[in-house]
């Protein structure tokens, strides 16, 4: 059994509106959600009113998260979440960059097998994604994004009725308000007022809401959540708390309308951010855990007291195997998913088969157009994980990530017989072919689009 | 009176209008936001009427909130009922609130119903043009001209269209048609409309490979449009693209200099640029001021300014400023200026400029007007900084970082403060900070790779230089990134990041670059796998006897006469000058040759004072005469050579520094501390100055926080002698009375210079000083073993005053 469980750390949600962006929490809401149990979770699919807000929070490593055990109080609405729900301790991302990794979180399939590696990449219109499977079974379904690599044109609107980003400026003039640190305009006040419309005009219906979260990646925040300090570290700091405020506005409605004890909430991220952890800054360079260890964590329509902790190592290709057997619903991609429901650990902690290895990948030239792919991907086996160059296997980097989980200490000097043995399973992996016939279908980005994805801090050739 | 009031309440209630009346009766007033308002309670409580959310979503979407409006328009229009209304709002709302598909689709059935309907029509074609399909667009396009022949917009509409598909040559017959249309008798157009679209039909020819009859009509247009610029800067872009420089002059001079030209701020400006990219500044600056003055306007002293801010002077610039902001303002006296009704942003970019140029009263009446507390921090801290109060300056910028972390220009300032007060390792992050923040907007990334070289860091400089590779995008910078990497990798000894570094090399333009590359990659494989691979590479190479492989041959000859053939290395050196004579870079090559051997050394020299002199601006032929110089004792001449190279590389600090430690070597101290303190101003951050000042400073006497700051700055990045480096802060510390930290300075002296006397001998006397006599008689014996030096007789004076050492002493004990 790999659940823990600790108390409940809050029974009053308090929440800051927009327009209260002092850090006093001016607006309390009692949750009026009945007390559940692990074992409740499989009653869930047999509800027919049940909502699901899926939130994906870009660039947000979960060692940043109060709930995750950093010191610094980034994320009390999140906390909150975890607190009365399950949070996934040792959760990791598919890869360091956006569209990849969001590409295998829909899926549910490893970036070598949906093959979207490469910025003219798009995700197949042949994958069976959650949000048709959702519509299929009576859903309403909308997202609302702001990271340019989940833009339609890549593939990641099939499914949706409505696939919106959110125009400037749609928070009330006198609730706006001037964001510096950004180079895209705009912040997630757009998404959050757009989000809170959305509940607010459907709250008598069933739906899936789908919401990318950008100013973390952004590094986002007011004078009121600048609190943490003045370096850049700081201020992803800062930008955490400010996100987690935005999705406080949103929940703030969700409880108002009383539809708290008929929405499951899932919170993850697409990866982390580095700072130099491993010499390279920022994300879509490397593999190492400070850019893929993530967050994720489900809130159900019931508060769970004490809340689940689970120690199991998990990936974002398990999050909609999970939450669609939740549902009771199939997830199919030509029956293929490489990702396993964590359900039967939830409810009578048994451990998947699959679940003792894992894998994320990055092809480092992703931007490039004119180069050759230049992988490098990471292999967990058990405590163990590589860092593999397929170019460069010298280097290679092993770690116990169950002693080590920041990776610092590399170990492949001293153990060169699990070294050989996960750059063989590293390799075989590589090897995989692509569900879909042909691989991922490409692109054409026009000038516009690439500016917008460069002013996001990308470098992407023409 | 309870009941009185209970009364007036049922029939204030009773007479009020449903919610929904009152919003529409706001809406008609255009009060958006307050109708919303109204709406909101009544949707939360009753979200499926599909008449409340027609309203409701209208009411969003004209007060600027498609992405909201998107919601309860849709449940609006997917009700029962006729709802061709909500449709079509819907269609907009998702339009521009960022569902461009969904209001295609949504647009496309509701144009079944209406085909010639002009607003769903242009809605459509704007959708389509969201989506990349132009195609689509152009085709609605076209529809909405034949429905409204009249309208421009939808003529100028298709002609972008058309572009956007790359069909060029329909473009410009549609550029034709919409001029045609504009010179006509339908409507009365402004003349520089007019002569834009003349200029785009000419654009359109050149783009189409008919060079000769664009300019033509290019010509033409001019004769019928004199002196417009939005017909001048196409035309001057072309002649520029079709290798006709001097015409895109001469053009320029001619309308920006005519009667109708002098008047138009455009021209001037475009005339000013024109002069300074051939590196006529002080015409250009004569054109622009000439403008400015005759035109007496606040837009053209502007430009002034910012011509000014190009080259860096800023009192001119802040003088300029001065004078746009005084005929904006229409007042004659700035002291009684109310600059509070300048924009915020303006005034904080004008008072910058303004500490820049040391006019910091006039900073502080200006900074009263500024209200936003981010921008009076940065412009506090940047007053302390250049005032001399490095901590309150940092304190400051941290504190404007809270809500403007990404400013990487206060960043760079941030760490020159944390730097100043000894705080280098926030000085570092600072640096870091900035180049996250904007790699183009200062040299930070080559300073914090140099510091970490410095540091002896290689692959923490790596890193950072690598993550400022990918970043950066002036190509110029990237050659120096992708030279100092090259260097890197080797000291790192990975083949694999060399070979990266070659490859992007090889990539660049310039043929420098790509020489640079096959010599670096020569270098690390001779390095990491012997003379032979490097040897094998270079002679792979096609055109090693090239101009461009001047230094890959360079290093080939001295393998290859490393391995004994003299003859050979240097005939095909000498060969290849002979096959390109004019070559300064072959030139070099050869007296970089010849300098290695002793009978040859004299004809190298004057090969490189040769190519000195042919190419005074080759940075290549003044770093190598430097080089030669060194050698020979002629102080004037190389301190001369190495000013020349500090000219041509300005952000490599090394020059400047050996040109000034060579005047201190050769007793000219005077001249040497003056440039030893300009250099420290320009690269604060260069330790091996720092230490040179301190030393200055220690020889006259003075050891206060200000040398202590230089030793310690020193003692951190020195780089070419760090053991000198932390004897010099041992030193200050022992002027200071700081023994146990002097002690620590002097042990890593030593442990940087181990056969080095100096540090031993006053590593003695700090010993001394704290009553540790074995240890400090040993100390002196050290530094005597180790041959004569300036100390030497107050050394052996010392040690004799010690007297011998007791004979059970333990060697061992004394040196732990």
């Amino acid at each position: 059994m790999t659940v823990i469980v600790r108390s409940q750390m809050w029974v009053i949600l308090c929440l800051c509106g927009v327009a209260l962006l002092s850090m006093g929490c001016e607006d309390e809401f009692v949750d009026k959600r009945p007390e559940g149990t692990l074992q409740d979770i499989t009653s869930l699919a047999e509800r027919e009113d049940l909502n699901i807000l899926f939130v994906v929070i870009d660039t947000l490593r979960s060692d940043r998260l109060s709930s995750y055990g950093y010191e610094r109080e980034t994320s009390p609405v999140l906390d909150y979440l975890a607190g009365t729900g399950v949070r996934f301790a040792n959760h990791r991302a598919q890869s360091s960059w956006t569209k990849a990794s969001m590409a295998s979180l829909w899926t549910g399939l490893y970036p070598v097998r949906t093959d979207v590696l490469r910025h003219k990449d798009a995700l197949t219109e042949e994958a069976y994604t959650p949000a048709e499977i959702l519509g299929d079974a009576g859903y309403l379904t909308a997202g609302i994004w702001r990271n340019g690599w989940v833009a339609p044109n890549f593939g990641f609107s099939q499914g949706f009725d409505i696939y919106l980003s959110p125009a400037l400026n749609q928070a009330p003039a006198k609730l706006r308000t001037e964001a510096r640190a950004g180079r895209i305009e705009g912040t997630d006040v757009d998404l959050a007022f757009s989000a809170t419309e959305f509940i607010r005009t459907h709250s008598d219906q069933r739906w899936f809401l789908y919401l990318h979260f950008m100013d973390v990646h952004q590094y986002i925040s007011t004078e009121e959540t600048a609190i943490f300090g003045s370096t850049y570290s700081d201020a992803y700091d800062n930008s955490i708390l400010w996100t987690d405020r935005q999705l406080g506005n949103i929940l703030r409605e969700l409880y108002e309308l009383g539809l708290e004890d008929r929405t499951l909430i899932v919170v993850v991220s697409d990866h982390g951010e580095a700072f130099g952890e491993h010499g390279a800054e920022g994300h879509g360079r490397d593999v190492h855990a400070e850019v893929v260890l993530t967050p994720f964590i489900i809130s159900f329509p019931f508060k769970l007291d004490p809340a689940g902790v689970v120690q199991a190592q998990t990936e974002n290709v398990d999050v909609w195997p999970t939450v669609l057997d939740m549902l009771g619903l199939a997830s199919s991609n030509e029956g293929a998913v490489d990702g396993t429901s964590q359900v039967p650990l939830l409810t009578v902690g048994q451990v998947a088969p699959m679940q003792d290895t894992g894998f994320a990948q990055l092809d480092r030239n992703w931007g490039r157009i004119e180069e050759e792919s230049r992988m490098v991907i990471a292999v967990r086996d058990g405590p163990l994980r590589l860092v593999h160059d397929p170019t460069a296997p010298e280097s290679d980097l092993l770690y116990n990530v169950e002693l080590d989980p920041l990776e610092q200490t590399n170990i492949a000097e001293i153990d060169p017989e699990n070294l050989e043995k996960l750059k063989h399973i590293a390799e075989e992996h590589l090897a995989r072919k692509p569900v879909w016939e042909g691989g991922a279908p490409q692109v054409e980005i026009d000038e516009m689009h690439l500016k917008q994805l460069r002013a996001i801090g990308y470098s992407i050739e023409e | 009176m309870i009941l009185l009031i209970f009364a007036i309440q049922i029939i204030t209630v009773g007479c009020q209008k449903p919610p929904i009346q009152r919003a529409i009766g706001l809406m008609n007033q255009g009060r958006w936001e307050e109708a919303v308002d109204l709406l909101r309670p009544e949707i939360e409580s009753n979200p499926a009427d599909p008449d409340l959310n027609e309203v409701y979503g209208t009411a969003l979407l004209r007060n600027g909130q498609p992405s909201l409006a998107v919601w309860p328009l849709r449940r609006s229009y997917l009700a029962e009922g006729d709802r061709s209304d909500s449709g079509a709002m819907l269609a907009e709302a998702l339009v521009t609130g960022g569902a461009s598909q969904e209001g295609l689709d949504l647009v496309t059935e509701l144009i079944q119903a209406e085909p010639d309907n002009i607003y769903l029509l242009s809605l459509r074609a704007r959708a389509y043009s969201a989506i990349l399909d132009y195609e689509e667009a152009l085709a609605d396009t076209e529809r909405l001209i034949e429905l409204s022949p009249q309208n421009p917009r939808f003529l100028e509409q298709r002609i972008n269209v058309l572009i956007d598909l790359d069909r060029t040559a329909e473009a410009s017959d549609a550029v034709a048609a919409l001029r045609d249309y504009l010179e006509g008798d339908e409507g009365d157009f402004a003349t520089n409309t007019k002569a834009r679209f003349c200029g785009a039909e000419a654009r359109f020819m050149s783009k189409y490979g008919e060079q000769d009859e664009a300019q033509a009509m290019f010509e033409a247009c001019l004769v019928k449009y004199p002196a417009e610029a939005d017909l001048l800067m196409p035309m001057v872009e072309m002649l520029i693209e079709s290798g006709q420089a001097e015409r895109a002059s001469e053009v320029i001079e001619e309308q920006a200099s005519s009667k109708l030209g002098q008047p138009r701020l455009r021209l001037q400006v475009l005339w000013a640029l024109d002069l300074e990219s051939h590196g006529e500044m002080e015409r250009a600056e004569q054109v622009l001021r000439g403008a400015a003055e005759r035109m007496d306007a606040p837009q053209p002293w502007l430009e002034l300014a910012d011509y000014y801010l190009r080259v860096d002077d800023m009192a001119a610039t802040a003088d300029a400023l001065g004078h746009a902001i005084r005929l904006q303002l229409a007042g004659e006296d700035e002291e009684n200026f109310d600059y509070g009704l300048i924009p915020q942003e303006g005034l904080f970019q004008y008072a910058d400029i303004l500490i820049q140029t040391g006019d910091f009263d006039r900073v502080r009446r200006l900074m009263k007007s500024i209200e936003e507390p981010t921008f009076v921090l940065l412009l506090q801290a940047r007053l302390k900084l250049v005032e001399g109060d490095a901590r309150g300056a940092l304190a400051d910028y941290e504190e404007a970082f809270r809500s403007w972390s990404s400013n990487a220009g206060a960043r760079y300032l941030a760490a020159e403060a944390a730097l100043q007060i000894g705080e280098f390792d926030v000085a570092m992050n600072h640096y870091m900070d900035s180049l996250r923040a904007d790699a183009d907007a200062s040299d930070s990334g080559l300073i914090l790779a140099r510091l970490q070289v410095y540091q002896r860091l290689p692959r923490a400089a790596y890193d950072t230089l690598y993550y400022y590779l990918r970043n950066v995008t002036d190509k110029e910078r990237a050659r120096d990134i992708l030279h100092m990497l090259s260097q890197l990798s080797l000291e790192l000894g990975s083949l694999p990041s060399i070979e990266y570094v070659r490859d992007e090399m090889l990539k660049m333009d310039d043929p420098s670059s790509r020489g640079m590359a096959v010599a670096d990659y020569a270098h690390g494989l001779n390095a990491l796998q012997g003379a032979e691979a490097a040897l094998a590479y270079l002679e792979s190479v096609e055109s090693l006897d090239a101009p461009e492989n001047a230094q890959a041959l360079l290093f080939w000859s001295r393998l290859t006469r490393a391995q004994g053939d003299a003859e050979s290395s240097r005939d095909r050196i000498e060969a290849a000058l002979r096959g390109a004579p004019e070559s300064v870079e072959l030139k070099i090559t050869l007296g970089e040759f010849y300098l290695d051997s002793p009978e040859t050394e004299e004809q190298g020299g004057a090969l490189l004072l040769e190519a000195a002199e042919a190419a005074p601006d080759l940075p290549r032929a003044q770093g190598s005469l430097a080089n030669y110089l060194s050698r020979t004792a002629e102080t004037e001449a190389l301190v001369n050579a190495l000013d020349a190279s500090a000219r041509l590389d300005p952000t490599d600090p090394v020059y400047g520094f050996d040109a000034a430690k060579t005047l201190l070597d050769a007793g000219q101290k005077e001249e040497a501390i003056v440039r030893l303190g300009e250099h420290a101003e320009k690269f604060p951050w260069y330790g091996d100055t720092a230490t040179q000042l301190a030393r200055v400073d220690l020889e006259e006497g003075e050891f206060g926080s200000r040398t202590l700051m230089r030793a310690r700055l020193g003692s951190e990045f020195g780089f070419e002698d760090p053991s000198f480096s932390w004897e010099v802060l041992g030193r200050v510390r022992m002027a200071r009375g700081e023994m146990s930290e002097a002690e620590l300075a002097l042990i890593e002296a030593v442990r940087f210079g181990p056969m080095r006397p100096e540090p031993h001998y006053y590593l003695g006397t700090v010993f001394e000083e704290r009553d540790r006599t074995d240890r400090a008689r040993l100390a002196y014996e050290r530094a005597l073993e180790m041959g004569e030096f300036d100390e030497a007789g107050l050394a052996r004076q010392r040690l004799d005053a010690l007297g011998p050492a007791p004979e059970n002493l333990n060697e061992e004990e004394v040196t732990q």
